[in-house]
């Protein structure tokens, strides 16, 4: 197994983990450029929060943050820190205060953070500047522990990062004696969170006409459940079962927001960490500009389907892309403002 | 030959029903569609994989970097050039030798498949050995190669109840189907035996032991053997 932190590396400082919470894992953007050998994609679930959260921080997009899920870990910092937590709005604290988020943050040595059980959305992702360190693999440093790929968090584990700068740059608002935030604060990925009933948009899936026109009616009109079961690798759904064909399909490529149905009728929506083939037919496909939202779904949350044409996905693909580029460029640039001489990159 | 989406994040290309998988008929096709894929391709940004599943290819790409409209000429482009070829080309595979304790501890299903085949444990063991495979495709876990040429005497269906884990290494029958689990997961094909040969590792230049096309074979090996080989890569 790789190592998951170089803790000796000369000038590195170490945060400790007090508690693990619910799932914590290190993600980056994953592996796209392995597929053929069955490795999944991987990487942070929600892709915009991963990039926010590290440019908050002066990083490039795609360094390596921790995910956590749904209740977060208590972490031990052994000096100081620049980080940031974007994605989900979870209840922070620091040394016990309430800690804002969605804010370039300074720790001081021994600051103790904790991100306790979240409010809004369900996967939240903290960076720190020149992200926290493990050794790549497969050019990623995305951990993927059911194939023995770096591991999920546990109490006493250490990571390695590079000590942030030893004073809070000026303006930051102090939160607790270790402790201070930027006077900005970002939450424009929250408006993505929604609360009630999930709307995903889809397209018709590779097997969509395998399905009687009764059950591609029903998957749209209905409401679904997300079931326990759910994790990285896909979103079971739970409702009443639709009709699923009795056709066997060779196994065949898949992709993140596939919806396959496999013959109890309970539809799954592929995550990005799902497996690189199936052999369930698939009645639909998330379209990518709602597969961050995907992240934002926990047992028991509602979901609905839309139909959309593929032109129109990739249109909407467009538009996604260039207001996030948009956006993290605003980001960027205001960290940048905030950390002052300090701003990294 | 179909293409379409996969939502927007691929492009599939499929054979039609028709074309048989069994016989490799399919795979023969799809190795030199890859190629004539990767040929016209080649220096196109944006481009992240291109994989193989039973019967089609995907090409997974970054539609920023490259329109869908670009990449859906150079795929028919592609598909033309192979109707041009005369007969499609068989590219030779890297031929591996997996050793295999059959049976016992190691093999848990190998009686009931000889029992559904109408053989003897020794002839299912034989049959198997006897066996020229080729990796059809790679899916379900990292380095799970999915084998073509099994004897159709052997060819049993899947386990009523697919187990909540399967061990590494394991050797196991699913219809026209043999293959190695790659890594302990659950899984429901007929276990008969084990592999001590690692078909996946991260930390190797090259992960994954077999790629399409690849030619396996396996060969009975007693339990020492085993353990004297246990996480080698051949």
């Amino acid at each position: 197994m790789p190592a998951l932190a170089r803790t000796h590396e000369p000038g590195m400082a170490r945060v400790r983990v007090l508690a693990p919470g619910l799932f914590t894992t290190l993600q980056d953007a994953g592996r796209p450029h392995h597929r053929l050998l069955g490795v999944p994609l991987g990487g942070a679930l929600d892709a915009l929060a991963l990039c926010a959260a590290n440019r908050l921080v002066g990083n490039p997009e795609d360094s390596a943050v921790l995910e956590v899920t749904g209740v977060g870990p208590k972490l031990w910092f052994e000096a100081p820190a620049a980080v940031a937590i974007c994605g989900a709005d979870f209840a922070a604290y620091v040394d016990g205060e309430p800690l804002p988020i969605g804010r370039p943050i300074w720790l001081g040595g021994g600051a103790v953070l904790e991100l306790q059980k979240v409010k809004r959305g369900f996967r939240g992702y903290l960076a720190i500047r020149g992200g926290f360190r493990a050794e790549p693999v497969l050019d990623s440093r995305s951990a993927l522990p059911r194939y023995g790929i770096g591991k999920r968090l546990a109490a006493e584990d250490e990571i390695a990062y590079l000590p942030g700068p030893t004073a809070p740059p000026a303006g930051f608002r102090p939160i607790s004696a270790r402790a201070a935030v930027a006077p900005f604060q970002i939450g424009g990925w929250l408006d993505q969170i929604e609360d009630e009933i999930v709307v995903l948009r889809v397209v018709r899936g590779e097997q969509a006409d395998w399905f009687g026109e009764g059950a591609r009616q029903a998957f749209f009109e209905r409401t679904w459940q997300v079931a326990p079961q759910s994790d990285r690798m896909g979103v079971r759904l739970r409702g009443e079962p639709l009709a699923a064909p009795a056709r066997q399909l060779a196994s065949e490529p898949v992709v993140p927001g596939s919806v396959q149905v496999p013959q109890d009728g309970l539809p799954i929506v592929l995550m990005r960490e799902c497996q690189t083939t199936g052999g369930y037919p698939k009645l639909a496909t998330v379209i990518s500009a709602d597969l961050d939202k995907l992240a934002h779904l926990r047992p028991g949350s509602f979901v609905r389907f839309v139909e959309v044409s593929v032109e129109e996905a990739f249109r909407l693909r467009g538009v996604h892309h260039r207001l996030a580029r948009v956006w993290l460029r605003w980001v960027a640039e205001r960290a940048r403002q905030a950390w002052g001489s300090e701003g990294g990159d | 030959m179909r293409l379409e989406f996969m939502g927007d994040q691929a492009l599939l290309l499929r054979l039609p029903e028709n074309v048989p998988i069994e016989t490799g008929e399919a795979l023969d096709r799809l190795l030199s569609l890859r190629a004539a894929l990767l040929r016209e391709l080649e220096g196109v940004d944006g481009i992240e994989d291109v994989t193989m599943g039973y019967r089609s290819v995907a090409v997974y790409a970054r539609f920023e970097d490259v329109a869908p409209e670009d990449l859906l000429a150079r795929a028919r482009r592609a598909v033309r050039s192979l109707r041009s070829l005369a007969a499609p080309r068989t590219s030779a595979g890297a031929r591996v030798h997996l050793p295999v304790v059959y049976g016992g501890d190691f093999g848990p299903d190998l009686d009931e498949v000889a029992e559904r085949a109408g053989l003897s444990p020794q002839d299912v063991v034989r049959l198997h050995q006897e066996g020229v495979y080729r990796v059809a495709m790679i899916g379900f876990s990292p380095g799970f190669a999915y084998l073509i040429g099994l004897p159709e005497a052997l060819r049993v269906p899947r386990r009523a109840t697919p187990r909540s884990r399967v061990e590494r290494g394991s050797v196991g029958i699913a219809g026209f189907q043999t293959g190695v689990y790659s890594f302990a997961t659950p899984g429901g094909w007929q276990i008969i035996g084990r592999t001590p040969v690692a078909l996946f590792d991260a930390n190797r230049a090259s992960p994954s032991l077999l790629s399409p096309g690849d030619v396996v074979r396996f060969e009975a090996v007693t339990e020492e053997e085993y353990h004297a080989r246990f996480g080698a890569y051949t």
